[in-house]
């Protein structure tokens, strides 16, 4: 599973994306996008919006800290192992 | 410094309060009217056969400053962490707190502005501290009228120096520590008809069809609701509640909640007990965490 999060400093639901991840163990890729110009327009073409956290599970687009929606692509990849 | 701000005084920030209180720890209450006070006549509470729902809350505030408790009738517009220690920003200062309970009530919005909705992310959001950035020297709105609106464009001048308050049709409505703020801002007084664009948005559309170009609109509700304050906290909520543990505090370490924001059941006993509740799992964590003054005097 390869997860890539879109994240702005400022940003609380960015930290709590991450602290979600960490909490179950799961390893993702950060890009701040205030940093990363070149992430940032990918971020917007990804996910056809600017808002943050963007995050992207096996290509799947997740905007925003979406629990469920998260939780759901995690259990797959759970029950696929 | 106060042991705990509980925030919102109806039914349930009050019956928080009276347990905090009552057992010695400096709480604050801070909030606007309740809901409560629409209630002609209430005869569903165990105990008084008819009373209105002002003189429930009369006699509720009384009890409570009765043990020590100070009331504050003030607009939270912010609360953020730092240090272990919370800040709560309200319309008139700022106070500080060990723990917070959020007793909000029912959310509530901003009058609905159309095609607000469709452009959430394209070029419309209700975060400065998430999405400022990608506005950076562009040519961006804020949509209020309160002081909740000239927060974000305080925020917003961090990353462009172009910031309109749009206050659709209302007068700015601010208290005196923003009077100077407001200065540093156009304030744009016309109605909104709509917003408009084709993927993102473009113009803000004024009746008379009069309209101009805009790069990003962020919203700004007059009373910040729990989505409003959770930017800062990152309080989770699911189906428009937010989530507690069996201990009433949220997925952040000492915020507790209570009341119409966490019940499905919405009434003044569901309230009291969950305020209850939230108020004495405050005072243990208080003493768990040792961060008690109290205590560790004895
Ligand atoms: C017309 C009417 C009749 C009702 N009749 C009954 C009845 O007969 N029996 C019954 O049991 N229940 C009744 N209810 C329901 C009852 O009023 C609520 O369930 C109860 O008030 C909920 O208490 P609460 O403390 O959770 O929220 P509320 O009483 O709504 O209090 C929330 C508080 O938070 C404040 N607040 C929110 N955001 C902010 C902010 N950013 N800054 C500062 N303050 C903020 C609000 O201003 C308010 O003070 C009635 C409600 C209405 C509207």
């Amino acid at each position: 599973m390869n997860i890539e999060i879109y994240t702005t400093p400022t940003c609380i639901w960015c930290k709590t994306a991450k602290e979600y991840f960490d909490s179950k163990g799961i390893e993702y890729k950060e890009y701040d996008v205030t940093e990363d110009n070149e992430k940032a327009l990918e971020m917007v073409e990804k996910s056809g919006q600017r808002g943050v956290p963007v995050i992207d599970i096996d290509g799947n687009i997740i905007i925003g800290f979406d629990k469920e929606a998260i939780e759901e692509l995690i259990t797959e990849f759970i029950e696929d192992e | 410094m106060y042991d705990c701000i509980i925030v919102g005084k109806g039914p349930a920030g009050l019956s928080a309060a009276l347990y905090l209180g009552r057992d010695g720890y400096k709480v604050l209450v801070v909030g606007l009217g309740s809901m409560l006070e629409k209630a002609e006549v209430v005869e569903n509470y165990l105990g008084i056969f008819a009373i209105s729902g002002t003189e429930l809350l009369q006699i509720s505030k009384k009890q409570v400053t009765n043990v020590g408790v100070e009331i504050k009738e003030e607009k939270v517009l912010n609360i953020y962490n730092k240090n272990e220690e919370f800040n709560v920003v309200t319309n008139i200062g700022e106070y500080k707190s060990k723990c917070i309970i959020l007793a909000l009530g029912s959310k509530k919005g901003n009058a609905k502005i159309k095609n607000a909705e469709k452009f959430v992310g394209k070029a419309i959001s209700y975060c400065v501290s998430c999405d400022g950035f990608f506005y950076k020297d562009k040519n961006v709105g804020v949509i209020g009228s309160s002081e909740h609106a000239v927060e974000e464009a305080i925020k917003l001048k961090n990353y462009t120096d172009n910031v309109t308050i749009y206050t659709n049709g209302k007068d700015m409505k601010v208290t005196d520590k923003y009077i100077d703020y407001l200065k540093n801002f156009n304030v744009d007084n016309r109605k909104i008809e709509h917003l408009d664009g084709e993927d993102e948005l473009s113009h803000i559309v004024f009746s008379e069809d009069d309209k101009i170009k805009i790069d990003g609109v962020f919203i700004a509700n007059d009373t910040p609701n729990i989505d409003d304050l959770s930017n800062n906290l990152g309080i989770l909520t699911e189906k428009n509640k937010v989530v507690i543990d069996e201990n009433n505090m949220t997925n952040v370490k000492a915020v507790f909640a209570c009341g119409d924001m966490i019940n499905d059941f919405k009434q003044v006993s569901t309230a009291v007990g969950s305020g209850a509740a939230a108020g004495n799992s405050c005072i243990k964590y208080l003493i768990n965490s040792n961060l008690s003054e109290k205590v560790k005097k004895l």
